[in-house]
């Protein structure tokens, strides 16, 4: 990363270049984005469910429905209706539309001298008030058409629109268009007119979405211009974020339209996101810049140190921000998963546009810069920086008291949150479809819909009485948990003609076989095709409502699933679908991906840490201050009412991805000051005087950048951006209160870090114990290791001390030397070891005690490999032990060799000493 | 009255009984109800066709056979044709549905057949004056109105020239003390429908009054169906309360004379 930082900052104009390319290339895809909603979009993908309603809809031959909702205190007027005709004919004119259905061709099932009569409600134009008020209360009799097409509660009917089989190659926006002209001379007609559909709320949906970019964007674009305006106060510091941002835009956009993945209420809120989060790199990097500016470097050599400490931190907290975006798709949602695909893209490209824009821009224009900030300014933040963390640590109890108190508080609120995943409330009660559901709902059975299949397996089971009864016993258990629900099957058609034979409006269904099978010639299939198979061995009770609660349905589908487990016959087997169905699917799916999402992002985190500073448990003790942010933000939500729905599902995710990356820079700083300066106080008021600017610009601009979404017209999406907001807030106090204490607290320099250059780069790559390991393996023995120093003649070890660890010399010498008996005779000296020897491995390996002793000559620092250690990398790494078994092998032999040669050599000498004697 | 037609036993009156059945055609479609039907046409029987409900003189049917898979046919035209497949047993009667269209063909085809089985050229209608629409329960031979005491004649009395006994299924055999307000003049039906219970038990025919409608006539149909010579009327009954069943009644009455009591044709065996 530092590389590519200076490549580009060598090279400004060839990534310059670069960027144009690029931008010009997905410029040429704008043209294939679209605004799509589709319903299928909010469901889980690769859900059984979901394949099972598609093999329930296959068989019961489901269509989309619009339905034209009028109302009006005449609302059976012959003239009125004289004019809904000819807007009828029209209707079923239109290219999607297959039929309609409505009084005007919906049977009128009745008994005329004993024959049946299957004429319209409205195959004659009523000709007086009393004549209208019969029809209604027909149609308002009969199950089948009840608050279906004629509302019980006030005067109103519908017209269902039956869409042909593919409605969406039309498109949704031309299908309302469309049927908007065709119905518009009804308006000065009946005192209300509507036509309603989830075509038209996706519509609107669109529609909304073209005018928030248009609205949002800008606001998010000032928003974050006067976050960086008040605390930066650099021009070029300014734009920058906004260029990356909007090159990366562009990009995505790009991307989008090649890919053909539509703008969408979810993905509507990416170019924010990218222009908000993409600005947090961007920030760091420049911030790092000015402080070496303010330092007195110039451009080239700033531009040099933002590479050579930023460069690895932009990069992981890249890499933090990029798995939270992308961990959003870890749900099955198709909309989130699009999401996750696309703004984790668009993240990417942002960090792309950074490391070649930043330095390239800097390069050519670093040097123009506004002299806002003054060096008193550096001195009193420096001042602020030393007197806050005094405070902090004098109040340390105090603040995690209160801290603890708040997560405990947040805690209590979880079991509160509810659960709200209805994409027409996302419309919001201003708006006008959301007006008209309303509507609709206070007079007729609702949009929603969720169906009850009873499958027998055995063909004309529902001709039997038995089997019937089931479904009118089930129809009749659900009105009774709600009487405001619609629930009609196979068994309501039967009871129309029933009660046509009967001549009686009150009788119920027929209750033997026979009378069944009488009835069943007169069946009109096509009518009762929606309720029972063709070979009647399965039916279903759809079931209309207009529930938006999620947990309201939750519970009305439980205690259904329980009567049917109870009460059903054992003949039959029962299962719940439907978009109702399909939706509390896609909420589950939506619970435990935002679980999976928010702790892979802490693991991702946790890793990440663990493998900077060599130890698990600094990765999970800093991973606490994103912990509190997380909890905090259900807790609220518990508390708050605000319900887990597409919107705030990815709000923890996003939110706790982009704030580690705080903590990230926070450490690897301290990090940074700490090897500078073994004092811990120190290290850290460097770190809180010189990550408190870029934390706090950057969490500044996104919490402006999260609240601009507050203005949206889309709750999930308004609720996302006022708890992303709350996220990040929280995350910023978590950093300068639990971030400090929790990692002053811990040894964030490894071992590795601490020695000094020399030694990490000739003495440690030379050493014979090391020979042919790779880096990574060297750092990770070096890390289970310890640094010894001692003074001159200080002893290592002497003899009869338990051999229970090995030395690899660093600096200085050690002289292993047989003891003598007289303490003030000279030492006979066996062997001298220098920087990258090893000695004390013979003793160990043999589990020997000492039998010489080891005496430092000079200043002497030795690396320190316990018998333990040794026993944890044999069992951690045994390739890295192999490795290091090796090597202690060779250099024993060779230390041998050479000690034999040495004892050969002294015996050749007394040999010919004795000889000249 | 005006719709009264009778036809006479000579052939010379044929062109007049044409004339008649013009006129009665021509005042039926002014008329309501079921009293014009046997003015319109004796021979010609209505149906209730399937899936509409409609009152028919024919009706298209898809029937499964066990040879050609779905067939279409026509009744009354192609009865022949059906009764074959039927004798054969190539009717797929699988399915409880089509079962059941079956059964309704046939019973629609017999009924036909039944109608025209003997020539009515030359018969006495002592029935057609009558004005069924309103008829008095009384006139229908079920088996508490048996006019003799021996079983075994009743027995015959009973049975049709169909060849079924006469069991009308709205009797009540138990009477409440709620229902002792019956009387003789209830058992009548009103324009087609009678509303009320009919009672058993000593003392004749007893009806209650009742809001429900209990007991619907379809039609009339006319036919010589014993071949006595003596024009009888079938009436096409349906009980329309929920514990009567829905089966479709059949009761051919007739009379032997202009005055006389309506009683069973008696099976063609008896009339030979």
């Amino acid at each position: 990363m530092t590389r590519l930082l200076q490549f580009f900052a060598s090279r400004p104009w060839l990534g310059l270049g670069l960027l144009a390319l690029a931008s010009v290339l997905a410029a040429t895809q704008l043209h294939r984005l679209e605004v799509r909603v589709s319903a299928d979009e909010m469901l889980v993908t690769g859900d059984p469910e979901r394949a099972y309603h598609d093999r329930v809809k296959a068989l019961f031959g489901d269509q989309s429905i619009v339905l034209l909702v009028l109302e009006d205190d005449r609302l059976l007027a012959a003239d009125k209706l004289e004019r809904l005709r000819k807007t009828i004919d029209e209707i079923e004119a239109l290219p999607f539309v297959k039929e309609t259905q409505s009084l005007f061709n919906v049977p009128y099932v009745r008994s005329n001298e004993g024959y049946l009569e299957k004429s319209p409600y409205l195959a004659e134009l009523p000709d007086s008030p009393a004549a209208e008020q019969r029809i209604l209360a027909a149609a308002r009799s009969n199950p089948l058409v009840a608050d279906l097409l004629v509302s019980r509660k006030k005067a109103a009917m519908a017209v269902a629109i039956l869409l042909a089989d593919d409605p969406q190659s039309v498109g949704d926006e031309q299908l309302t268009s469309a049927l908007d002209n065709v119905i518009q001379p009804l308006h000065g007609v009946f005192e209300r007119v509507y036509p309603i559909g989830f075509a038209r709320v996706r519509t609107e949906l669109a529609a909304r979405i073209v005018q928030e970019q248009g609205a949002l964007i800008p606001l998010a674009v000032g928003a974050l211009m006067l976050a960086l305006f008040v605390l930066l106060r650099q021009i070029l510091d300014i734009l920058t974020p906004l260029i990356t941002a909007a090159v990366s835009i562009l990009w995505t956009f790009g991307l989008m339209g090649w890919l053909g993945i539509p703008i969408n209420v979810v993905t509507s809120t990416i170019p924010i996101l990218l222009l908000v989060v993409g600005s947090t790199e961007d920030i760091h990097l420049l911030a790092q810049f000015r402080h070496s500016q303010r330092q007195g470097d110039p451009v080239q050599l700033a531009t040099t140190h933002m590479a050579q400490k930023m460069g690895r931190t932009v990069l992981l907290t890249f890499l933090t921000t990029w798995a939270g975006f992308l961990s959003v798709g870890l749900t099955g949602i198709e909309a989130l998963k699009q999401f996750g695909l696309v703004a984790s893209t668009g993240l990417l490209f942002n960090f792309v546009a950074t490391i070649v824009f930043i330095p390239a821009a800097l390069t050519l224009a670093g040097h123009w810069r506004l002299e806002s900030r003054s060096t008193a300014f550096d001195q009193r933040a420096r001042r602020w920086a030393r007197r806050y963390w005094r405070l902090l640590c004098r109040h340390r109890r105090k603040a995690l008291i209160g801290l603890g108190i708040s997560a405990a508080l947040a805690v209590t609120g979880l079991p509160r949150i509810d659960l709200h995943h209805n994409p027409i409330e996302s419309l919001g009660p201003e708006s006008p479809t959301a007006r008209d559901i309303e509507h609709l709902n206070a007079g007729f059975a609702g949009l929603e819909s969720f169906s009850i299949v009873l499958d027998a397996g055995i063909q004309d089971t529902f001709l039997q009485s038995r089997y019937l009864d089931e479904l009118i016993e089930t129809e009749r258990f659900v009105q009774t948990i709600d009487p405001g629900l619609s629930a009609t099957s196979f068994a309501d058609y039967l009871t129309l003609l029933n009660r046509a034979f009967l001549e009686d409006d009150t009788a119920g269904a027929p209750r033997s076989n026979e009378e069944i099978a009488e009835l069943m010639i007169f069946l009109d299939q096509d009518r009762v095709s929606a309720y029972v198979s063709d070979d009647y061995s399965q039916a279903r009770i759809v079931v209309r409502h207009s529930i938006a609660d999620t947990d309201k349905l939750q519970s009305l589908l439980a205690k259904i699933r329980d009567h049917l487990d109870t009460s059903l016959d054992r003949g039959l087997s029962a299962r719940l679908t439907g978009d109702s169905v399909l939706s509390l699917s896609a909420t589950r799916s939506m619970v435990f991906g935002q679980l999976k999402s928010v702790l892979l992002i802490l693991g991702l985190f946790v890793v990440i840490i663990a493998f900077l500073f060599t130890d698990v448990r600094v990765g999970l003790l800093a991973a606490l201050p994103n912990a509190f942010p997380i909890v905090i933000l259900f807790g609220v939500m518990g508390y708050a009412g605000i319900p887990l729905n597409i919107g705030t599902a990815m709000a923890a995710a996003v939110a706790i991805g982009i704030a580690v990356d705080d903590t990230l820079h926070f450490m690897l700083r301290y990090n940074q000051k700490l090897r500078g300066s073994r004092d811990q106080q120190h290290a850290m008021q460097e770190t809180l005087y010189e990550e408190a600017l870029p934390v706090v610009s950057t969490s500044v601009a996104l919490i402006c950048g999260f609240l601009v979404f507050t203005q949206s017209g889309f709750q999930p999406v308004a609720q996302f951006g006022l708890l992303g907001a709350l996220v990040i807030g929280t995350a910023l106090l978590a950093d300068f209160v639990i971030t400090p204490m929790v990692i002053a607290s811990l040894r964030l320099v490894t071992l590795w870090e601490l020695l000094s250059p020399e030694a990490r780069q000739r003495v440690i790559p030379q050493s014979a114990l090391f020979r042919d390991m790779r880096p990574w393996q060297i750092r990770r023995f070096v890390a289970s290791s310890a640094l010894l120093e001692f003074a001159p003649d200080e002893a290592v070890y002497l003899k009869n001390d338990q051999s229970d660890a090995l030395y690899l010399v660093m600096s200085g010498e050690i002289e292993v030397r047989l003891p003598q008996a007289d303490p003030s005779a000279p030492a006979a000296v066996v062997d001298r070891f220098g920087p990258g020897q090893v000695f004390g491995d013979v003793a160990l390996l043999a589990g020997e005690p000492r039998r010489t002793n080891a005496i430092a000559t000079e200043p002497t620092t030795l690396l320190l490999l316990t018998r333990e250690a040794v026993n944890n990398v044999t069992f951690l790494h045994p390739f890295i032990a192999s490795r290091l078994f090796l090597n202690l092998a060779r250099d024993v032999s060779c230390r041998w060799a050479t000690f034999i040669m040495r004892v050969r050599r002294a015996d050749s000498d007394l040999v010919e000493r004795e000889s000249d004697e | 009255m005006n719709s009264r037609r009778r036809i006479q036993g000579n052939g010379s009156d044929r062109r007049r009984v044409r004339f008649r059945v013009v006129i009665s055609l021509l005042i039926a479609s002014h008329s309501i109800g079921l009293a014009a039907a046997p003015t319109v046409s004796p021979r010609e029987p209505f149906f209730i066709a399937p899936v509409t409900g409609q009152k028919v003189t024919h009706y298209d049917v898809s029937l499964p056979t066990t040879g050609d898979g779905r067939r279409e046919f026509q009744v009354p035209r192609d009865c022949a044709t059906l009764s074959g497949l039927l004798k054969r047993r190539e009717a797929d009667r699988s399915r409880i549905v089509d079962r059941r269209l079956w059964l309704k063909v046939e019973n629609d085809c017999r009924y036909y057949a039944l109608l025209h089985r003997h020539e009515i050229k030359g018969v006495k209608d002592y029935v057609t004056g009558y004005d069924f629409r309103n008829l008095a329960l009384e006139i229908l031979p079920y088996e508490t109105g048996c006019p003799t005491s021996d079983p075994a004649q009743c027995a015959a009395w009973l049975t049709d020239a169909t060849g079924q006994r006469h069991r009308f299924p709205l009797i009540a055999t138990q009477e409440s003390k709620s229902e002792s307000s019956a009387t003789g003049a209830a058992c009548r039906l009103e324009d087609g429908l009678f509303r009320g219970r009919v009672l058993s038990g000593g003392g004749g025919l007893r009806c209650v009054p009742d809001d429900h409608a209990s007991l619907r006539l379809v039609g009339v149909d006319y036919g010589d169906i014993n071949g006595d010579g003596f024009l009888d009327a079938v009436l096409r009954l349906i009980p329309i309360s929920p514990e009567g069943g829905r089966r479709l009644l059949r009761v051919p009455v007739t009379r032997l004379s202009p005055d006389g009591p309506f009683e069973a044709p008696k099976p063609v065996d008896a009339v030979r």
